[in-house]
């Protein structure tokens, strides 16, 4: 699970279902947002409430090869990137399905209003979004974008509002 | 030896893996192919196998699968894709879908309305 801990305080505790217990450091989370107060909430945020950190929390159990050969270990920039994502947009929590990529990053997907959407944090963190028209020919495909690009959260935003 | 497939009508099964699908949801990326693939995404026939064969079968061969989702020829062409014969000595059902004509931001898109396409016909195995 996601929560803050006070012995480990700068560091996002992730607590693994099994008995490791691994962290996300603060340097990953400010890197990957640039903003404290994004990351003080991701801190401080009830993972009861937001189960889909939990599933970022599973993936942290990839190891390298876990999909064949060459797939990759799910990258901490990736996991900090999309946790900043799931706190900057609480409404995505209740849409989303998360599942890891063979490079090591992180697929957020879903459905809503005709469209069928998908984000996709890179192992560096960068992301990328996605989406196309269910009913009609519309798509769009917006790439390398910082998790903290307001244009992206906006965007994000709109497909939900 | 390969050969284009013809019959738009004609059933291709796609086998989806554990961490490909959440809450009876596949992700797109079940429907492109990794960049191990070469651009092609396997699938069985359903002119020469069905979705409890083409499942066990390629369990037996040590494959992780979860689940059987199908696409017809006729859908993957709509979007410029097309499907080939290309049996194997252990699976004579393969064939594969063809993505080299397109670029990375193009198979993303397209994986995303074939996940759509899939999730409308539902799963096929197990049910």
């Amino acid at each position: 699970m996601f929560s803050s801990n006070g012995s480990n305080q700068g560091s996002l505790v992730v607590n693994s279902v099994a008995t490791s217990t691994t962290t996300i450091s603060e340097d990953s989370l400010l890197s990957a947002t640039s903003d404290f107060s994004i990351t003080k909430s991701i801190f401080s945020t009830d993972v009861d409430s937001a189960p889909c950190l939990g599933s970022l929390d599973e993936l942290r159990t990839l190891q390298d090869g876990w999909d064949g050969e060459g797939s990759v270990a799910i990258r901490n920039d990736a996991l900090a990137s999309a946790a900043v994502l799931l706190v900057s947009v609480p409404e995505l929590q209740e849409l989303i399905r998360v599942y890891p990529t063979f490079e090591g990053g992180v697929q957020l997907e879903y459905m809503t209003r005709d469209w069928s959407y998908s984000l996709e944090v890179a192992s560096t963190g960068s992301v990328g979004f996605c989406g196309v028209q269910i009913s009609g020919r519309e798509e769009f495909d917006l790439e390398d974008f910082s998790v903290a690009d307001k244009e992206l959260l906006t965007k994000i935003r709109k497909t939900i509002g | 030896m390969t050969s284009k497939l013809a019959n738009a009508e004609e059933l291709l099964f796609r086998q989806v893996r554990q961490h490909q699908m959440k809450e009876g949801v596949p992700s797109s990326q079940a429907f492109r192919p990794l960049p191990k693939d070469h651009h092609k995404l396997s699938l069985d026939r359903s002119s020469l196998t069905n979705p409890q064969q083409s499942f066990d079968n390629f369990r037996v061969r040590g494959f992780d699968t979860v689940a059987v989702f199908g696409l017809t020829v006729g859908e993957f062409e709509s979007l410029s894709i097309h499907c080939f014969s290309d049996p194997h000595t252990c699976n004579s059902a393969h064939s594969y879908a063809d993505y080299s004509m397109h670029n990375k931001s193009q198979q993303r898109k397209k994986s995303l309305r074939l996940k759509v396409l899939a999730m409308n016909r539902g799963q096929l195995h197990p049910i």
